[in-house]
């Protein structure tokens, strides 16, 4: 019986050698047309480790989208109508990025503000609203 | 020690209103004159009310209505909500311009964005309306200006368009990013147009496979590029893709008589030469891809292969 480090580092490499075999492939089979997006990105870096990495982040971006309550199908769509360079500068900062929703909210916010400026005011000394700052004299 | 205080208590406020009062960049309306008119207000933008947390779809559908695609907000709300961010992401804003056939077209600048309105071009905004660590992101579409008021309104899915300072809006639009968006027909070029970011918006939409508003859009960058690789490239790309196989060799022939060294483009001419049945041309058009190189040489030799395969 293989130590079972090595019986993961073994899988692992089959498992990597089986992804770069399957990407390589899929140009041939597509015929090797160039798209306009690779013909624009000509320049920069088309190299097929970019070009892999990009193939996970569309799985990941719509599995991230899936975690959010995005139906999976949906999650799909979208990720389909976004290029590469986009889906790279999103993913894995789903849940950290703008989400346009409502400015209904803003009651609180507000509330803060009025929490805060008392705040600083009572530690400058010019109210005296909240016990739980100390006071000059 | 007065004075020093209140200095504070102002800096303090200044702070916890974001800056929004005193960071603002001034924009004075003689830097702008003359370049655009003085006032201007966008007709055919529907207002729709908004529901809580869908001001995403409202400002879609306004947009969309605004290009000629009336649609419902909540039809929208679909394909641009993410139920656990209770909002609409700008990638889900993206890519659902592009499925419903638009060219998204980012604004960045306030400039381009008073040009776009003074173009009759609404623009998309997205705003943090709350402060820095308690953010409450909003959509809203500006619709007119007025630079000797220095105003700008807005359609933010209240009854009546809000008018906003030009200042106010650009410290907090500022602060929030700069996020804006045109939701344009094919047809239509923005009025901050560059060719690159147009063929890039166009790439985008042949990417979600709207092939007909792709090869619309590349044709109306001929129209102002003439010679435009990309515009070229993708108009050939997209009749390609919907099998208009004579067309899109026109095409890519023109791609290569205007850029004789660009090789993904003798590369495409190769491939579609050989759908046609031209397998000589087809052979000397892949030579050429090869022959000159490139980051994508590796392609161009299956190209060749393939045909070099092909041939009897």
């Amino acid at each position: 019986m293989a130590h079972p480090i090595k019986l993961v580092r073994a899988t692992a490499l089959v498992l990597a050698v089986l992804m770069l075999c399957t990407h390589t492939l899929v140009p041939a089979a597509r015929a090797a047309m160039v798209t306009t997006g690779e013909a624009l990105g000509a320049s920069a870096a088309p190299d097929s480790r970019a070009r892999l990495l990009a193939l996970i982040d569309r799985a990941d971006i719509q599995r991230e989208m899936t975690a959010l309550g995005v139906d999976p199908a949906e999650a799909r769509a979208r990720a389909e109508a976004l290029s590469d360079e986009e889906l790279a500068q999103v993913a894995g900062r789903l849940e950290a990025l703008p989400a346009g929703g409502s400015s209904l909210g803003v009651v609180l916010g507000i509330g803060l503000v009025v929490f805060l400026v008392l705040l600083v005011t009572d530690i400058l000394g010019y109210t005296r609203v909240f016990p739980f700052v100390r006071h000059p004299r | 020690m007065a004075y020093g205080r209140a200095l504070a208590l102002v800096g303090a406020l200044a702070w916890l209103t974001g800056c929004a009062l005193f960071g603002g960049q001034a924009i004075a309306p003689g830097d702008l004159a003359g370049a655009i008119p003085a006032r201007r207000q966008v007709d055919g933008v529907p207002i729709h009310l908004q529901t809580e947390y869908h001001c995403g779809p409202a400002a879609l559908a306004m947009l969309l209505a605004w290009g000629g695609l009336p649609a419902a907000p909540e039809s929208l709300v679909d394909e641009l909500l993410t139920p656990a961010r209770r909002g609409t992401l700008t990638t889900a804003m993206v890519a659902a311009v592009r499925r419903h056939a638009r060219v998204p077209y980012p604004v960045n600048r306030i400039e381009d964005l008073l040009a776009e309105i003074a173009a009759g071009h609404p623009v998309m905004v997205l705003e943090n309306r709350g402060l820095p660590g308690l953010a409450r992101w909003h959509y809203a579409v500006g619709v007119g200006y007025d630079l000797n008021a220095e105003t700008l309104w807005f359609h933010d899915g209240r009854v009546a368009p809000a008018k906003r300072s030009l200042r106010g809006f650009n410290a907090l639009w500022g602060r929030s990013g700069s996020w804006g968006l045109l939701v344009l027909p094919p047809e239509r070029l923005p009025a901050h147009v560059t060719e690159d970011g147009w063929v890039r918006a166009l790439a985008g939409l042949e990417a979600a496979g709207r092939w007909g508003a792709a090869a619309r859009g590349y044709q109306t960058a001929l129209e102002r590029w003439p010679a435009s690789l990309g515009a070229w490239m993708g108009l050939g790309n997209t009749l390609y893709a919907q099998g208009r196989l004579e067309a899109a060799a026109t095409a890519f022939e023109a791609a290569v008589r205007h850029h004789p060294s660009a090789a993904s483009a003798h590369n495409n001419l190769a491939h579609v030469y050989g759908r046609l049945g031209r397998g000589p041309e087809a052979l000397a058009a892949a030579r050429r891809a090869v022959a000159l190189g490139g980051p994508l040489e590796g392609r161009h030799r299956e190209t060749l292969k393939e045909l070099e395969g092909a041939a009897p």
